[in-house]
This record gives C-alpha cells, structure tokens and sequence, in this order.
C-alpha cells in the first residue's frame, strides 16, 4: 500500500503499534490515516491491541497512596486556570473519531518540515532476510519476565529529568502549601465552585483585609497564622474591590506612618543629647573627683624624684669624699657657728695637690634666692673668695676651687683662717661680707 | 440506590468521565493505576518520576477525554497506549537533548502523546487482559530471543526504528521487517495458546 510519494504505510502499521515509528513516518502516516483513505483498520486495531497486553503480564506495583490525592489537587487547580476550557469543551454526546479529528495547526506544520523528506525505498530481499541469529541480543535480555525490575541493560539508563520532574516540583509545592485537613481528599469528592478552596493569593489578601480592619493602628503588616474562614469572593469584581481595598488601607498606613517619623525622630534625639549630657557630666565629675589627688600625688612624686636625686647625688659625693679624704695632701678643717648661729657647723676638706676641696655645712638658715654662702680664705690680711657651695647639706658638699683665687696656697708653715659668709650670687664679691656664718677660728 | 462505581465496565466508566463525574474517574484510577504506573515506571525507571508521570496521565484522561472514540470500547487499549506515549516521551526527552527543545504544548501532547486508536479495534478491558497474561507471556516467550528484544527496545526503551537499527547496527529494513514478523508471530502464538 504505497501513496504516491511511495510511502508503503501499511509497513508503518507495525511499528505504530509498537509505538516505535520514527517522527516523519510517523507524521507521514497519521497524515494519511486522517486523509480517509483506504487503510487496513481491522489490523491496525488488532495489533494495537496486541501491544497493550505487553505489560499484562508485569509484576504490577501500586503507586503510593498519595498520589491519588495529587491528582486530584492538581484537577482541583487545572479547573481553577483552565475553566473556560472546561466549560467549552464538547459535549459527551459529540462523536469525535481518533482519526478524524483535526489537529491541522500543528499538523500543518510539521508537515511544512517534513515535505522534502526523502522518500522510503522498499526494502530489498538481502537486506530484510537477516537470520535472528545476527541481531546482536545481549545475554542478560529476559524480555518475557514478568518482574518491574529493571535489568543491568537498563541500570545505565538516565534518569529522567524534563519538564515532567519541573511538573513534579510544582506539584509538591502545591502539596505543601495544602492544608492538612486536605489530605483525606477523594477524587470522588471534587467539590463544587461554591465549596472549592481558595488560592493562596486570596487568602493573603483576606488575612490583610481583616488584620488592617481589626488593627487600624497597628504598623506592621503580617499574614495571619491562622487564616480564618471568611467568604471568598465569588466574582473577579469583588475580588478587585478587595484589591482595592487593601491598597487603599496599606497607602493610608503608610502615610500614617510618615507622619509619626518626624515625632519618632525627635524623640530620638532627645534621648541620644540626654545620653551625651550624662557622659559628659560623669567625665567631668570624675575629673573633678581624681583631679587633685592627681596633683598631689604629682608633687609627691616630684618631691620623691628630686629627694631620690639628691640621695643618688649625695651617695656619688660621699663616695668621692670618702676616697678624696684618703688623699696624703688632703687637710680636714672644722668650721664652727659663730655665736650667732652657734648650732651650725662645717668641715672643710682641701687638697692643694689637685686643688680640690669639699666643705660640709650644716645648721646653717636657708638662703635668699638671691644669695648664696661664700667660703673665704684669710692669710696676711688678704680675704679671697674660694669657691661657692653649689648646695647644702648635712652630707659633705663638693666645691669648685676657683683657681685664681687658689694662688695663695696653703703650706704648713703658713697661717690660715676660712669662714663662710652671705654673698649676692652671680658676680664675684670684692670683700667678704661683715657677717660670719662659720669660721675655723674661734 | 447509590451507584456502585466498580461495578461498572470500563466503557460506562469513561463514559462518565466525558460527562465529567470525577467519581468515575477515582474509579478508573483505582481500577488502572497499578498496570498503568508498572508500565510507566518500567519505561522511566524511576519511581517518583513514575508517580509524576501518572498523575499526568490522568490529568489528560480528564481534559482530554473527547478523544476517547466511545464506539471502540478499548478503555484498555486506550489508556495503556496513553501511559506508555507519555512516558516514553518523558524518557526520550532525557535521552535526546534536543527533543527538549520542542516544547510539550497542547498541541503536542494531541498529536504525539494522545493515542489514535483504529475505529474497527476489538471490544478490551482490564479483566480481559489480566485472564489472558499467561498466554501473553507464553506467547512471547516462543518468540526468538532477537524478536524479542526488537519489540523490548520499541515499547519499553522508547526507540524508534531508526534508533534500533542504529543500536544494533542493522540496516533500518530489517528492523521494520523484525518488528512485523514478531507482532505476527506474537499474535498467532497468542491465537495458537488460545485455542
């Protein structure tokens, strides 16, 4: 049965049976099965029969008892989006053959790519007579078992992942978002427009609708934990008053909302300048509080460094004294208080080797800033200033020895006689002052 | 009297469905599920795409019932054919890249996937399958092993002629020509068994 175009289609017969035609055969046939022409119906419908009892005798496995419920939730939304289908479907009682219904628009165009396909040749002899014993079978092919198992040659076999597992996703989606008091649901109890749940959209909308009704004041906008049972809105108008409703409501929150800001605001900032006053007054009352106690333990710490260097200084001194005492040509001299200052005291020590001298001085009164006590060495008549001490104490002190002053030099055979006045610093003095402080005579 | 459901043959039961009483439809579903989701998922493989894949089914049974040619009376025939076209082309969009590209519309899934069965078929049910499965299998298993698995790679594996023909590198003739001297052997070895 060859068309002009030299399609043999009842060699397609076959293999559309098995469901195994190749797309543009496939095309090509249900092309001329819709065209009504001459076709072996009879064995057309005997072997589609035929291959609908192949999984007859299969191991059958019951779905999961969920699966059931999916199908009717899915049902429940496909009448949801797709009722006008529904409502223009055909009626049961039109007639429609398999063959003779026409799917022109995309037959049409398939058949637009498919046109210049090449022709099938009828097959010659050699190349249909190939013995079965050619056709590489594998061994572990057991085609008549009845188990659903899957065979190793099918284990390497992907798994399938196309817009039906997209489907699936949804689907689970769906179940979840489901109320569990859903889950008893029989197919048989698909319920009518009036008793059909609501969408999750409108539910969000009615939770809103009742919280800012119930809540005008309330500035947060949350859905409902419990979403009560209100009536839904049965047509697209009421449920765009809602709609409207809510936007309404929500702009009129909001705008409540900026206008508590600027109050919000200020209070803010009181609060933050009320913060600031407080540390500030907690700084300055602690600097208050520490601030003299700094001061004097400042002075005291001052006290004890000058007490510490005078102690470091008299230490070095007295070491030096003690080694320069040691001295062959070094002369120890008492200097006694005049009877003015009769509790005061002094020891001069000299060297005329090394014209180095130490006095020690002690009981004597604090001077002026402006003065200073001066050593004097008479001899003959003639007064001359020998040195200056830098400080006093009851520790003996180290004096510079001016050396002009040094000429007249202390021999044995020579009598001598030291005391100390009160002189102007800064500037040598010409002639002692008249008043003694001490002398080594009496 | 309430209506009991599972009385009822396959045919009266479509025959609701086109009038869409869902009850008939849970009928169908409780009487076809288990056949119909063994076969997808002997194509598929895998369980939970099986169970997606026969809620689709259904889906379709439902909106699409104005296909189903009442004057047939093959429920049977119609909605195994149904299950397996859907799930092979499930498998063959896995398996080729680029049948993903061709979008699974409506149309699509009328031309493709909805079966066309020959308005002169014989009267089949699932009670009439179920009696006659041995001598299904019998009838089968006098097949030769190669007719065997030319008609295992066209109805589970989803292949087409071409496809078989490239697998067992074989020119595509001879798949056609052992494709139909296994449907003919197969049908008069199930003739024979029956006799």
């Amino acid at each position: 049965m060859y068309d002009e175009k030299g399609y043999d289609f009842q060699a397609y017969l076959y293999a559309y049976s098995l469901g195994c035609l190749d797309k543009e055969d496939y095309i090509h046939l249900v092309e001329h099965l819709e065209s009504g022409e001459s076709f072996p119906w009879q064995e057309l419908g005997e072997f589609q029969n035929l291959s609908s009892l192949l999984p007859s005798f299969l191991n059958t496995e019951e779905p999961a008892a969920n699966v059931k419920d999916r199908v009717a939730r899915r049902l429940y939304r496909l009448r949801d989006e797709k009722k006008p289908d529904f409502m223009e479907k055909k009626p049961s009682s039109e007639k429609v053959s398999p063959l003779s219904r026409t799917q022109t628009v995309y037959h049409d165009r398939l058949k637009t790519t498919i046109n210049e396909a090449p022709v099938s040749v009828p097959p010659t002899p050699a190349q249909v007579n190939i013995p079965d014993e050619d056709i590489p079978v594998p061994k572990e092919f057991k085609p008549a078992t009845g188990s659903t198992g899957r065979r190793p040659l099918e284990s390497s076999r992907p798994q399938q992942d196309t817009q039906i597992k997209n489907r699936g996703q949804r689907d689970n989606q769906e179940r979840e978002r489901m109320p569990d008091d859903r889950a008893d649901f029989q197919l048989g109890k698909i319920p009518s427009d009036s008793e059909q749940e609501s969408d999750p959209l409108d539910e969000f909308i009615i939770n809103q609708t009742d919280s800012i009704a119930s809540e005008p004041k309330e500035k947060s906008f949350r859905i409902s934990d419990e979403p009560k049972i209100v009536d839904l809105p049965s047509t697209a108008g009421d449920l765009e008053a809602i709609r409207k409703q809510v936007v309404a409501n929500v702009e009129h929150q909001s705008q409540q909302v900026n206008e508590d800001q600027p109050a919000k605001t200020g209070i803010s900032t009181i609060i933050f300048l009320l913060i600031v006053l407080l540390l500030a007054a907690g700084m300055t009352g602690l600097y208050l509080f520490f601030s003299p106690k700094l001061a004097k333990s400042e002075n005291e710490l001052k006290q004890l460094r000058q007490e510490m260097q005078t102690a470091l200084h008299t230490n070095s001194q007295t070491a030096e004294y003690s080694t320069f005492i040691t001295l062959k040509e070094s002369v120890v001299l008492s200097l006694k208080g005049t009877a003015k200052y009769s509790d005061a005291y002094g020891q001069y020590v000299y060297n005329s080797g090394n014209k180095q001298g130490f006095i020690m001085l002690a009981g004597l009164p604090a001077t002026p800033a402006e003065s200073g006590y001066q050593l004097w060495m008479e001899s003959n008549g003639i007064k001359t200033p020998i040195g200056i001490p830098t400080e006093f104490g009851n520790a003996g002190m180290k004096i510079e020895f001016n050396k002009l002053s040094f000429i007249p030099s202390v021999t044995k055979n020579m009598r001598a006689a030291f005391y100390i006045t009160l002189e102007k610093r800064g500037q040598q003095p010409a002639a002692p002052s008249k008043e003694k402080f001490l002398s080594t005579e009496d | 009297m309430a209506l009991n459901y599972n009385e009822l043959s396959d045919a009266d039961l479509m025959k609701k469905v086109k009038a869409s009483d869902s009850r008939a439809l849970e009928a169908l579903y409780n009487r076809y599920s288990p056949i119909l989701f063994t076969l997808i998922k002997k194509i598929i493989g895998d369980h939970q795409a099986a169970e997606e894949l026969l809620i689709e089914v259904y889906v379709i049974i439902w909106r699409k019932n104005h296909y189903y040619d009442e004057r047939s009376s093959n429920v049977y025939c119609w909605l195994i054919t149904l299950a397996r076209n859907k799930a092979v082309d499930a498998l063959r969009r896995k398996r080729d890249p680029s049948m993903v590209k061709e979008e699974y519309t409506d149309e699509y899934e009328d031309y493709f996937i909805i079966p066309r069965l020959s308005p002169e078929i014989d009267e089949l049910d699932i009670q009439t399958a179920q009696s006659i499965q041995k001598n299904i299998e019998e009838a089968l298993h006098k097949l030769t092993d190669a007719q065997q698995y030319v008609i295992y790679l066209g109805f589970y594996e989803g292949l087409t002629q071409s496809e078989i023909a490239a697998k067992l590198k074989i020119p595509i003739q001879t798949v056609k020509s052992k494709i139909k001297i296994a449907l003919t052997n197969l049908k008069d070895n199930l003739l024979k068994g029956g006799e």
